[in-house]
């Protein structure tokens, strides 16, 4: 072994790799029949749809779809054989679902984005609508106030609810026991609570009986209602696949119960932990119902969330968008893009947090991720 | 081998009765000498067929590069390991899960220093038996158990015992290699340490003679920082033998270790055992009975019948077992023809 290794290496360096054969790679001429196909598709559609009484767009689509997987199937069929006739077709198909299940996000993102900038500037960020006149252009004022409020509630909201579900997962996974399955049923049905009698239910509580005034704090004790069962439940299937092997190995090596939770079960499942974080941040950060009666939303702005009326981005939204003045249309669509960029940026940040590599290193750095695609380029 | 040859505290205490005669002055004087050439050479190959039906003394200390000097394992400061190893007893267990008896009035003693190998057919209770040593039995639920288990003298089912003690003066290897993989292969080495809330003056010591002990360090040295989990089969499972050992444990239980591994990697542990036999008393359970043969000093043949409990048919030592077996139960099976 020791002989023959260096000798292996001397090999590799000197002979050149056989060129490599990439069964399933998609050539210019796969790409050449389906693009005919679908020219084909369209051509034969719009004929049918000049000989005969057949119209609308919707149909149309649909004709040109099935034509076009017809032609497809025909010609793959006669160049290929029908095995490949039918992994085509089928290739095809899986892949135009694909294309519509994503074509809401896209269509809701680009509409978003196509009003909301027209009155995005950078002020919207720094400025409130303290001092805004009704005849002042979209483009005055903005909407820090509301930024300021969604970030404090759905803060508050994250700090209380996401300790506590994550015990709750703990409970429900690591400790067991009795109360497990209330507690779970509990859990359920709170997932299926509407998000309005959340609000009304922290009015009821904490407004009306309590006697504390609106603020955000209250905002986000509705949010963190709606938030806990997503959490505690996401959290609890990541908590679910950790190998008991593990738990086991931890135990083994005679640490008590609650340590192997800590330093073994929770840190192996942490990605899936911040995953279940993020999904009841996306969850609680659009809400608007609850928010109504609890932070009730404001023009000006309010940095304390504990005390007084306090904005946020689906209160801003909410309330200008029924404005009849355009420009409080476009802010309001300017705010529901800023929310849009929001969520996009707090889950890339949860993402970068949650993904690095084990040893306090990130993953392969960027420059060694350069090598490896150079090397595969030349 | 009818009586203890570990009486005599000899920092290298071999089964002087299983060595060829001239092998045995050699052993004594530092393992990594007495490899001849064509020792080395030969273990140098891949092919261990051969190598596989050798009886457990006769197989070489390999003085490869690849594989750990002896002499250099020895990290100063770091524990004195001739003393750790303790005598394992038990007497009448029985187990049962829920109201199922698996267990009946098994009595063993696995002494110091030595390797007991636990053989049987699947389904007899060996590994039960194995997990009742450190209580992790009691972690299934509706498990049960009565008996007695004496490390040392002391029953470690107690009540002034704690379970968190007793596994960590009794380790364990699983079946399937377990490191954890949020853990580099560092803090998987410290994890015992770190879990057990010991304190451990110099880090980096504990974990290269922990990684040498379990014949890893070689190949993981200049990758330390790496998650365990993108080592390959063997060298996971090694890596938990060194975690296992990095806690000190007087003895270390071993759930089919080798079961997932290839011929190679299997040496390789087989190796480890070896070695780390001296200062720790091992028990382990296999189904292959070459392994049990290669690695064992003493062996239990467990055994249970159509809805019976498992029970120990024999016991004794290795080469008794295998040569001369007093029952005829354990003659079939060692030889192949049930199990």
């Amino acid at each position: 072994m020791a002989v023959r290794a260096p000798a292996q290496s001397e090999q590799r360096l000197h002979v050149a790799p056989p060129p490599r054969v990439r069964l399933r790679s998609w050539t210019g001429l796969d790409a050449a029949v389906l693009g005919g196909s679908v020219v084909t598709g369209i051509s034969l559609t719009w004929l049918i749809f000049r000989l005969t009484p057949f119209s609308g767009g919707l149909g149309f689509i649909g004709c040109t779809f099935l034509a076009s997987l017809t032609v497809y199937w025909f010609i793959v069929r006669d160049v290929e054989g029908p095995l490949a006739a039918k992994d085509k077709l089928v290739t095809v198909l899986i892949g135009s679902a694909a294309v519509v299940v994503l074509m809401p996000l896209v269509v809701i993102i680009v509409f978003v984005a196509s009003r909301g900038l027209k009155a995005l500037r950078f002020n919207f960020f720094v400025k409130t609508l303290e001092s805004v006149g009704p005849l002042d252009p979209a483009t005055a004022g903005g909407g820090m106030h509301a930024i300021v409020g969604t970030l404090e509630q759905v803060g508050i909201a994250f700090l209380i609810s996401v300790p506590l579900a994550i015990l709750t997962a703990v409970y429900l996974n690591e400790v067991g026991g009795r109360f497990a399955r209330p507690v779970r049923f509990v859990v359920d049905a709170m997932s299926g609570v509407p998000s309005i009698v959340a609000g009304l239910f922290i009015y009821a509580v904490w407004i009306v009986q309590l006697g504390n005034s609106f603020s955000g704090m209250a905002g986000a004790l509705a949010l963190s209602v709606l938030m806990l069962p997503t959490v505690i439940r996401t959290s609890e299937e990541m908590l679910r696949i950790v190998p008991d092997g593990l738990r086991e190995a931890s135990l083994a090596l005679g640490s008590p119960e609650w340590r192997t939770v800590l330093r073994v079960v929770i840190p192996t499942a942490r990605t899936g932990l911040i995953t279940a974080a993020i999904l009841g941040v996306a969850r609680a950060v659009g809400e608007t119902a609850p928010l109504i009666m609890t932070s009730f939303g404001a023009s000006i702005l309010n940095a304390n969330p504990f005390s007084g009326a306090q904005a946020s981005l689906p209160t801003f939204v909410y309330s200008l968008i029924r404005s009849p003045q355009q420009s409080q249309i476009d802010r309001a669509w300017t705010g529901a893009f800023v929310l849009i960029a929001l969520v996009l940026g707090l889950f890339t940040l949860a993402r970068i947090l949650g993904g690095r590599a084990v040893g306090g290193k990130r993953g392969p750095s960027l420059a060694s991720r350069l090598t490896s695609v150079r090397r595969r380029l030349s | 081998m009818t009586d203890d040859p570990e009486i005599t505290r000899d920092p290298n205490p071999v089964r002087v009765t299983e060595l060829p005669p001239s092998v045995a002055p050699n052993q004594a004087l530092g393992a990594d000498e007495f490899v001849s050439e064509e020792k080395s050479s030969e273990l140098g190959l891949e092919d261990t067929g051969e190598l596989l039906d050798m009886p457990r003394a006769s197989q070489a200390r390999v003085d490869d590069p690849r594989f750990e000097s002896r002499q250099t394992e020895r990290t100063p400061g770091v524990g004195d390991r001739s003393s750790s190893a303790s005598e394992l007893i038990t007497e009448h267990i029985n187990a049962w899960f829920g109201s199922n008896h698996v267990l009946n009035e098994v009595s063993l003693q696995m002494h110091a220093q030595s390797v007991t190998a636990l053989i049987g057919p699947s389904g007899c209770g060996k590994s039960t038996f194995l997990r009742i040593l450190n209580r992790m039995h009691e972690l299934v639920p509706g498990a049960a158990l009565a008996g007695r288990v004496l490390l040392d003298g002391q029953d470690v089912y107690d009540p002034s015992q704690r379970p968190t003690d007793t596994r960590r003066r009794i380790g364990m290897v699983f079946q399937k290699p377990n490191p954890f993989p949020a853990m580099s292969i560092y803090d998987n080495v410290l994890a015992g340490p770190k879990l057990t809330r010991t304190a451990v003056a110099d880090k980096d010591a504990l974990v290269e003679d922990s990684l040498r002990r379990a014949g890893l360090w070689n190949e993981v040295r200049a990758r330390l920082r790496e998650p365990g989990g993108a080592l390959s089969g063997g060298q996971q499972q090694r890596l938990c033998i060194a975690r296992a050992l990095a806690i000190r444990p007087q003895v270390l239980l071993m759930d089919e270790p080798c079961s997932a591994l290839d011929p190679t990697s299997t040496r390789r542990i087989e190796e480890t055992i070896d070695e780390i036999s001296y200062d720790i008393t091992i028990v382990i359970v296999t189904h292959n009975m070459q392994q049990a043969q290669r690695v064992s000093d003493r062996c239990a043949f467990f055994l249970a019948g159509e809805n019976e409990p498992g029970r120990i048919v024999e016991e004794g030592t290795t080469q008794q077992m295998f040569n001369n077996p007093r029952e005829k139960q354990t003659e079939d099976y060692v030889s192949g023809r049930f199990g």
